[in-house]
């Protein structure tokens, strides 16, 4: 059984068109069996736990990162698989947590999911991959965790702790790099680092500068390796200074210190793109 | 040591970054930063010129082209480029050294690193036990 779960604004009538087009394509390809809607009176916990118990076998999550990440925390280590149908939209307040961004598709690009329609195929398709989460003080997280503030200490595999030597630089801790595009994951340093079936994750010290950055990820992506990189099972991260720290969790989460991340146990199996490898 | 042997690096601990404590890694790792601690790697380890170690070192093979503070154990090749600045004992079974880099310490080459690292790891194992 197929659940789908639309994020809350998609109840604005400016995505009426692309929800019809959608429901036409899953209707031609049988695999449209019932319809679930975020709203006011049905929060995202109440809707996964009622499509659990009816026996949905794939939940399809028709959103943005913010509800993919939302729906991950509820089914992870479950035996039910994740697909998703990716509309750019505002973030969602989904259990009242702060969030910053969380609007954009980084993480469907990253499975080889582009737009709505093609999404449709490829849960059609059912090209299944499982991934390696990460857990951050018994959430899950699927992508990053970033540690802008400079007065917070980031210690590794309760060993040794890793600090940038200038303010011109974070740390970042990843599963995966959703950043990057499918036709830029086939470089040969990925299949070493940010492979988020290699039950590790990758602590990387990055330029705060956005260009800096920018560049970081273009030589990324032509196969070089960033400046720093640390593989790591387990992290934590705590304040040098008497006020809590924040990071930021999947690019739009915030979770406030201490903090105990680690490469969980439980895994997600989720439908990806045809072209998609690891 | 050339830089083919680090094709498949592990860990990379860059110029803008201070690793503190005891650093451990399966893999072939690579310092350009600051290490305080302890350092110890089953594979390749790559000191660049710009690196601050103060730290024991053990490693497979490694070339060091920066400072070291600590003790050095190579079972392997260990290369030492004109930069090399060394403040310690040095132990490896081959032992490279370009014009200009310095050992400040006792230096014991040959066939005896393998028996002293045995102990070394059993005396590693015992203080964890304890």
């Amino acid at each position: 059984m197929y659940y789908y779960i639309y994020d809350q604004f998609l109840s604005s009538k400016k995505y009426d068109k692309i929800l019809a087009q959608i429901e036409s394509k899953i209707t031609d390809l049988g695999i449209k069996d019932r319809i679930l809607k975020i709203s006011i009176l049905k929060s995202i916990p109440e809707l996964v736990r009622d499509a659990l118990r009816k026996g949905a076998s794939t939940i399809v999550v028709v959103g943005n990162d913010s509800i993919v990440n939302s729906i991950i925390n509820l089914i992870a280590g479950r035996d039910v698989l994740l697909g998703i149908v990716p509309i750019d939209g505002p973030a969602s307040t989904h259990g009242g947590e702060l969030k910053r961004g969380g609007g954009k598709n980084f993480i469907a690009n990253f499975l080889g999911i582009k737009n709505p329609l093609e999404a449709c195929e490829i849960i059609s398709a059912r090209k299944i991959e499982t991934l390696n989460l990460g857990e951050i003080n018994n959430n899950y997280f699927i992508s990053s965790v970033k540690v802008f503030d400079s007065y917070l200490k980031v210690t590794c595999d309760k060993r040794y702790s890793i600090t940038p030597l200038d303010s011109d630089h974070f740390v970042s801790i990843y599963n995966f790099l959703a950043n990057l595009d499918l036709e830029d994951i086939n470089f040969t340093a990925s299949k070493k680092f940010f492979n988020p079936q290699d039950n590790f994750l990758e602590v990387v010290v990055e330029p705060k500068d956005k260009k800096a950055l920018k560049n970081l990820f273009k030589s990324v992506k032509k196969g070089k390796k960033p400046d720093s990189i640390i593989r790591v099972k387990k992290a934590h991260i705590s304040s040098l200074s008497e006020k809590p720290g924040s990071v930021i969790v999947d690019n739009f989460k915030v979770f406030k210190t201490p903090l105990d991340i680690k490469i969980s146990d439980k895994k997600l199996d989720v439908i990806v793109g045809k072209d998609r490898k690891f | 040591m050339s830089k083919e042997n680090f094709k498949e690096v592990e860990t990379i601990i860059g110029p803008s970054v201070k690793v503190e404590g005891d650093f451990k890694a399966d893999g072939n790792v690579i310092i350009e930063g600051q290490v305080v601690g302890g350092v110890k790697t089953k594979k390749n380890l790559r000191i660049g010129e710009g690196a601050k170690v103060k730290a024991n070192v053990e490693a497979e093979n490694a070339w060091v082209g920066g400072e070291v503070k600590g003790n050095l154990l190579v079972t392997g090749h260990l290369e030492l480029s004109t930069n090399a600045k060394v403040k310690g004992d040095v132990q490896a079974q081959l032992v490279t050294m370009e014009t200009g880099a310095q050992v400040n310490g006792n230096l014991k080459m040959g066939e005896m690193v393998a028996v002293d690292k045995d102990k070394v790891e059993k005396n590693t194992d015992v203080e964890e036990k304890k």
